[in-house]
């Protein structure tokens, strides 16, 4: 028997695997799954319906999912959706690095400024386009690597915090 | 017929339809990649390709022109984007005697020049947005902020794919929206050179697309509206413009005519203008190339621009269209980005695991994408484009929504569910939208039917559990069998 705790979005499912005998929140499932290939291609039956997934894994505990309305069903707007879903979220460690490779555009902190959650740290530009780096969590900036007119590789320590 | 060699300067989508219009055409064609695109589509789809180095090769002039050489191509295509609007290119390709399948070298030069482009096209007779006529001084002077009408745009005379652009929305912000301005023009386009442009508000964008032989013969291949955009990046561009009365068409047309004309355009060029509230609408630039969205016009023209392109560079007359030609039914394109909507538009990167592309009725795909490719940063983040035609535009929007929903591009995010958000909202369906639309377009999260995420947490938790265990399941084959399935459950069970 595994348990697993799956969260989509903020929604949280305590999933139980026990061969045949599978529950979600302690209810049984009813649903059946085929792989189509090796590669991540299945068939979920739903009820009547039969759902194209494809599912990978390219970060450890996270799960890309895409659920297609094929011909075998009438696709409504709720019918396709792309999720992420992680078990047991892990904190990187007070450091923001670069995303990706790209110029500095801004940095509208300092060392020795209190940040909050989600306020921007650096603005990194990228393909055309301007990405806001935000504050994961509350903290203290204790260094800051970079400044505007920088170029970055990807995975750069930016800046950091306590 | 005549023959030619075409080299394809460019690469991803644009590269792949131009060698498939040279394909079609009989016309032996030459690709070139860079070291990051060894493997890339467009590199297939050539009868010869060339290997150039690294990765910013496609800027290279001398490379390009030593493919050439090498190759013993006769002609060259830019594409758009990395050489497509360089006059400097153009020349130096004409210098070697081949063609250059483009405007005149000229033309390029002062559509680049965005102010010489705006005095030309006044003098034209086209209608122009107020603005100044004289690159803005280093040193501005002391009055000038305070006359300025707000909100005013700063551009940057070389500009051009939307960079190089700031509002100043008073004359307080002026001075560090012209600093931003030069900044980012420096850096983009070797050249801090800015003017001043009215910004017109709640504006539509529409484009006409032009066709000329050079010789003063040009022809005008409808409009199209690209008023979706992002960060003045186009989004969902479609042709006809609908909101345009026929009367209103007509003047649009005619003064992209008036321009070609007056340019005895050569080649394929589009005329972009804006469309206020009024019905006024004004010049805004010529783009001297093939553009993103071309095949919109395609699907509603029933005419190969790109094949009119190469017809025309190998010296053919002009082809004598209907004394009119008239747009049928409706067209849509969407393009489909590297880029995670849920975070912030940030470019995604990946392996394309899984790729399922859209067919069926009325459905055109564009696309340099296989499974197994790589996508980085290195370029930019257009994958493929699918184009859709209806009878109407309603049918061409529902169209467009199936289209989509079929689309599946396993292994990184891709925009394909916010397009399908805009597209879906009531704004969009009724045509009522500006380019300034998606400023405060607010996007209704996908959701699933309950029941559904439910069975879906499960799936994702029983993938996660055979990927942990190494107990995977048998795959539905021709060679798979019940036996398998049974042995498999009862694995499972033990586990």
């Amino acid at each position: 028997m595994s348990l697993y705790t799956v969260t989509i979005e903020d929604r949280i499912y305590k999933v139980n695997i026990s061969g045949e005998h599978c529950t979600v929140n302690g209810e049984a499932v009813d649903a059946t799954m085929l792989p189509l290939n090796r590669n991540g291609l299945h068939v979920l039956h739903h009820g009547k319906q039969a759902y194209e997934l494809f599912m990978s894994s390219q970060e450890a505990d996270t799960y890309q999912m895409l659920l297609f309305g094929g011909h075998r069903i009438v696709t409504q707007i709720s019918s396709r959706m792309k999720k992420h879903f992680k078990a047991g979220e892990t904190c990187n460690a007070g450091n923001l690095t670069a995303p990706m490779h790209g110029l500095v555009v801004d940095v509208p902190i300092h060392e020795g400024d209190c940040v909050e959650k989600g306020q921007t740290l650096v603005v990194l530009e990228s393909m055309k386009m301007q990405m806001q780096l935000r504050s994961p969590r509350p903290g203290k900036v204790s260094k800051v690597t970079v400044q505007s007119g920088s170029q970055v590789e990807k995975g750069a320590l930016l800046v950091q915090f306590d | 017929m005549k023959k030619m060699k075409v080299l394809v300067a460019n690469r991803g989508e644009i590269a792949v339809r131009i060698l498939r219009a040279c394909q079609e055409m009989g016309l032996p064609s030459v690709a070139v990649f860079t070291d990051v695109d060894e493997a890339a589509l467009h590199v297939r789809y050539a009868n010869e390709a060339i290997a150039i180095g690294e990765k910013q090769k496609y800027l290279d002039i001398a490379a390009i022109l030593e493919a050439a050489r090498q190759s013993g191509a006769t002609a060259i295509h830019p594409g758009y984007g990395f050489l497509a609007e360089n006059a400097e290119f153009a020349r130096r390709v004409e210098e070697q005697g081949l063609t250059f399948i483009g405007p005149r070298p000229e033309t390029v030069a002062m559509m680049g020049d965005k102010l010489a482009a705006r005095r030309f096209s006044r003098n034209a007779g086209l209608p122009v947005i107020a603005g100044t006529d004289e690159p803005l001084p280093l040193e501005l002077p002391l009055d000038m902020a305070e006359k300025v009408q707000y909100p005013v745009l700063v551009k940057a005379a070389a500009g051009g794919g939307g960079r190089g652009i700031r509002l100043a929305l008073s004359a307080a912000e002026l001075p560090a929206m012209i600093e931003a301005a030069r900044r980012e023009a420096k850096a983009a386009f070797s050249d801090d050179t800015v003017f001043l442009e009215s910004l017109v508000q709640q504006a539509r964008h529409i484009e006409v697309q032009i066709l000329g032989d050079g010789e003063g013969n040009v022809i005008c291949l409808g409009e199209r509206e690209c008023s979706i955009q992002r960060r003045r990046q186009k989004l969902i561009e479609e042709a006809p413009a609908h909101a345009l009365k026929p009367e209103l068409r007509r003047q649009v047309h005619e003064a992209a005519l008036k321009l070609g004309k007056a340019l005895k355009y050569r080649s394929l060029g589009t005329v972009e203008f804006l469309l206020d509230k009024k019905n006024h609408f004004y010049f805004i630039e010529v783009n001297p190339r093939i553009q993103v969205e071309h095949p919109v016009t395609e699907m509603v023209m029933g005419v190969d621009i790109v094949k009119e392109q190469l017809l025309l560079a190998l010296g053919e007359s002009m082809r004598t269209f209907p004394e009119e030609i008239r747009p049928r039914g409706a067209a849509i394109e969407a393009r489909i980005l590297a880029e995670d909507s849920q975070a912030g538009f940030l470019p995604s990167t990946g392996q394309v695991l899984y790729l399922k592309e859209p067919g069926g009725p009325g459905v055109r795909i564009d696309s340099a994408l296989y499974q197994g490719m790589n996508v980085g940063t290195e370029y930019d983040s257009l994958l493929a484009k699918v184009i859709v035609w209806g009878e109407n535009r309603a049918v061409a929007i529902q169209r467009l929504r199936r289209a989509l929903h079929e689309y599946q591009i396993g292994g990184l995010s891709t925009d394909i569910d916010f397009i399908l958000q805009i597209i879906e909202s009531r704004k969009f369906m009724s045509g009522d939208v500006t380019t300034t639309y998606l400023e405060t377009f607010q996007p209704k999260p996908a959701s699933t039917e309950p029941a559904l995420e439910r069975d879906l947490a499960w799936a994702a938790a029983l993938f996660a559990h055979q990927q942990r265990s190494g107990n995977v399941m048998p795959e539905i084959s021709q060679a798979s069998s019940n036996w398998q399935m049974t042995a498999w459950k009862e694995q499972m069970n033990r586990s």
